[in-house]
């Protein structure tokens, strides 16, 4: 571990969020529930995107994009790989995509005790894609051909076209209504309009619990470390029940208060403030809190801490980005809005939204490595940063969800100079 | 040193007397420098040259537009500006196309119209902010599910908002007649293609992969009229020609490339002792199949034809055709002997359909290869393509 030289000649002190553990207690049973599900005989979904519709109808889902970034903590993921491209798929393919067909693949073969017993999910009997990109497509696709059931796959324009809003956002919303017919079909019940309404509520009030904690990170020094908040945040992925979901968010929030009173601050001494445009890593969370926290750097807030409901919709949505009356609409809406979809929209959203009002010393812009749709563009992000922002810009890239090209050290090593640049346009005595 | 034409030779024209004709040299003259010739175009008629990238531009409209569409070809060179802008790991054809707009290639277009059809054409966001000195840029994107209702009234408007951005670029109302008029000519080209094909998969010996090439691709430069009168004459000199007996080994070529198929492959092939006598390609067999269904509505015709393409295409959902049983059938077509499957490395659409491809294909005992390629554009490993086309070729025979 490196030694720094500096303020004080000590490591920066890390202040986490006591939530975040009661945070990881709440998502770690998360598979069990699915395996459960499987006992008692329920449907059980593998997929991703609005899986609130599922939710609703208490389908429990295996998020693949989750199951993969669990795979590599576990080490796991290099052998479903394997799997998969002896299968013929390619090491090109997105590490989203080909960990969760190896998985299936596996499963298929009767080879599933080849893993930990941890991460053995029962087998689906639909798959969800919600098409945020093209690769989730195939994904569901090639899931549905390997477990021989439903894929129910959501085509989402490519284009983010401000012109074509309401037509594409009909689009969508007319698939997801036949989402809905399908999952009455497979449930043999009428479809929850009033869970899903309630759910959609509950989101709107999460918006204002979000808001207000990027409002408590733009006074100095910030409160909260933007991956306390990403962990906080996979509750709401996991699809926590909303009652639950929102008692641990007003728990946060009272927390966030307490330090508000106390004067304690995410981390100290905060000799620097970093944007964080792209995915967070899950699973690696407090490693990242750590690389940045013990150099004095807290990384203040994300565009994909924002990506679901109302901060990004603001504008789109009416009225405060969620429309509860029309939570279907309300999903389509959400769902068009990946960030995939416009160099100009992701730039606007990841970077000139948080220009005014947060001190920015530095944004890190991470991508990873065969995730191309977000890649494209991160050049050009970079440089605007640089030109519009006049603070230094770091492209990240690493591949989180694969072990191959996942690596800590390195990635410290990176941090490390980063903040060095950093702390030295600023003025401040830098570490060594 | 190669020098600029060495670098753009395209391989072996047949023997001669098979296949040559002055039309067949002009085809070949837009193949091997179809920017040169391009260049040359405006510079002479004063037309407007309109870009377009992606599957599924409806050509025909830009056409009726009284403009000129050219499916932009790739670039031998090197990808180097681009490089500073775009990653290495995205598909070789976009990042030639805008390497090409960045070093400023592209003055010649008075537009582009581009259609996202893959993830990776979202490149055009990036080309868009370093190549300001481009002239207007039409975006499209056509529902990629195309089975519900809704994705025909979506691919109509999509179809119409292109129409209006011409007629307003143009100052040209784009009426059912013009249009009409365009769609035929289309239809008429397509026709002769397929003829084309039809005369290859029978007289494998006159007809060469590289013939079928310069025929396929200077007909997505060339103004469409002085193409099908071109082709019209290469078409009429193989049909008199007679067959000659052909022994080599017969190959199917296949492949998801947007762009061209590198000529040093076809001329491998052939160094290797066998004959392509079909291709699964869209600069190919592809772009010539399905024509404009040309009842009622014009626009609502050019609609309906990518509604119902039903050729396989890894960017729709489900494919239109299951590809493994597609090829069967063209390998029956064209008596192939087996199949040499093209993969773009970072071609992702492709790389999630082949595993199943290929297990058809196993299934039915159809010999397979495939081969990998870092670019479409260019080859840097031809030696060792031809060694593994060799012993594939020598299986076979």
């Amino acid at each position: 571990m490196q030694d720094y030289a500096g303020v004080g000649d000590s490591k920066a002190k890390l202040n986490p969020l006591r939530a975040t553990e009661r945070a990881k207690a709440l998502i770690a049973n998360k598979l069990d529930d699915c395996r459960k599900a499987a006992q008692e005989g329920r449907l059980i979904a593998w997929g991703s995107g609005p899986t609130e519709l599922l939710q609703t109808m208490g389908i429990p889902c295996v998020r693949t994009g989750h199951f993969t970034q669990h795979a590599r903590r576990a080490g796991v993921d290099r052998l479903l790989r394997e799997v998969a491209e002896s299968e013929g798929f390619s090491e090109e393919n997105c590490s989203n995509t080909i960990v969760p067909i190896g998985l299936a693949l596996l499963m298929k073969t009767g080879e599933i005790d080849r893993i930990p017993e941890a991460l053995r999910v029962p087998r689906p009997q639909f798959i969800m894609s919600g098409g945020e990109c093209w690769n989730q497509v195939q994904r569901g696709r090639v899931l549905g051909e390997i477990f021989k059931v439903p894929a129910l796959v959501l085509d989402m324009p490519f284009l983010y076209q401000s012109n074509h809003w309401d037509r594409d956002v009909h689009y969508v919303a007319g698939q997801l209504e036949d989402f809905v017919a399908f999952l009455e079909d497979m449930t043999g019940r009428p479809y929850n309009w009033e869970g899903l309404g309630e759910l959609t509520l509950s989101y709107q009030k999460m918006n204002c619990f979000q808001s207000a904690l990027e409002e408590a990170n733009k006074g100095v020094p910030a409160l909260v470390d933007m991956m306390d908040r990403q962990l906080c945040e996979t509750t709401f992925d996991a699809r926590v029940d909303p009652d639950t979901l929102l008692g641990f968010w007003q728990e946060i929030m009272t927390e966030v208060e307490e330090r508000r009173a106390g004067g304690i601050s995410a981390v100290s001494p905060e000799r620097c403030r970093i944007l964080w445009v792209g995915i967070p890593f899950r699973g690696e969370e407090k490693n990242l809190s750590r690389m940045f926290g013990e150099r004095g750097a807290v990384v203040l807030t994300g565009s994909f801490t924002n990506r679901r409901y109302g901060v990004y919709d603001r504008n789109e949505i009416p009225p405060d980005g969620i429309d509860i009356d029309r939570p279907l609409f309300t999903l389509a809406a959400a769902s068009c809005h990946w960030g995939t979809r416009s160099l100009d929209w992701k730039m606007d959203q990841a970077i000139y939204r948080y220009a005014e009002g947060y001190s920015l010393d530095g944004v890190v812009l991470f991508f990873s490595q065969t995730c191309r749709p977000w890649g494209i563009g991160v050049l050009d992000m970079r440089d605007e940063v640089e030109r519009k922002l006049g603070i230094p810009a770091l492209v990240l890239e690493a591949d989180h969800t694969d072990s191959r090209r996942f690596s800590i050290p390195e990635l410290e090593d990176q941090v490390q100079a980063f903040i060095e640049v950093v702390l030295a346009k600023k003025g401040v005595p830098g570490l060594v | 040193m190669h020098n600029q034409a060495d670098k753009q030779q395209v391989g072996c024209k047949p023997d001669g007397g098979r296949g040559s004709s002055v039309a067949l040299d002009k085809l070949y003259d837009v193949l091997r420098d179809p920017y040169r010739y391009l260049r040359d175009l405006k510079k002479a008629g004063g037309r407007k040259l309109i870009g377009c990238m992606g599957l599924y531009v409806p050509e025909e409209l830009v056409h009726a537009a009284g403009l000129i569409p050219v499916r932009l070809p790739a670039s031998p060179e090197p990808v180097t500006l681009a490089g500073t802008r775009v990653h290495a790991n995205l598909c070789g054809y976009p990042r030639s196309v805008v390497d090409m707009a960045m070093r400023g290639q592209f003055g010649i277009f008075d537009g582009l119209v581009w259609h996202v059809c893959c993830d990776a054409l979202h490149v055009s966001d990036v080309m868009k902010r370093n190549t300001p000195q481009m002239g207007w840029f039409k975006e499209l994107w056509f529902p990629q599910v195309r089975s519900r209702p809704q994705a025909g009234e979506f691919v109509l408007d999509e179809i119409l908002g292109l129409k209006g951005v011409l007629e307003q670029k143009t100052g040209t109302e784009i009426t059912p007649n013009r249009l009409q008029e365009s769609i035929d000519l289309y239809n008429e080209n397509r026709a002769l293609l397929r003829t084309a094909y039809d005369i290859r998969r029978a007289k494998s010996a006159l007809v060469s992969a590289q013939d079928m090439l310069a025929i396929v691709q200077s007909g997505m430069v060339m103004p469409k009229e002085e193409h099908t009168d071109l082709l019209r004459t290469v078409v009429q000199a193989w049909e008199k020609a007679a067959p000659t007996p052909e022994n080599r080994v017969r190959l199917l070529i296949s492949g998801s490339l947007c762009q061209a198929v590198p000529v040093e492959l076809l001329d491998a092939v052939n160094q290797c002792g066998a004959v392509i006598v079909d291709d699964d390609l869209y600069v190919g067999s592809r772009y010539a199949q399905r024509d404009v269904n040309g009842i009622g509505d014009p626009v609502e015709a050019l609609a309906r034809r990518y509604l119902t393409m039903d050729i396989p295409c890894p960017t729709l959902h489900p494919s239109p055709a299951d590809w493994g049983e597609y090829l069967i059938g063209l390998v029956r077509r064209s008596n192939a002997q087996g199949v040499v499957t093209i993969i773009v490395k970072s071609c992702e659409p492709h790389l999630f359909f082949y595993p199943r491809v290929r297990r058809y294909l196993q299934a039915k005992d159809i010999p397979e290869l495939m081969l990998e390629v870092a670019s479409e554009t260019r080859l840097s490993d031809i030696e060792q393509k031809k060694t593994r086309l060799q012993a594939f070729v020598e299986m076979l025979s």
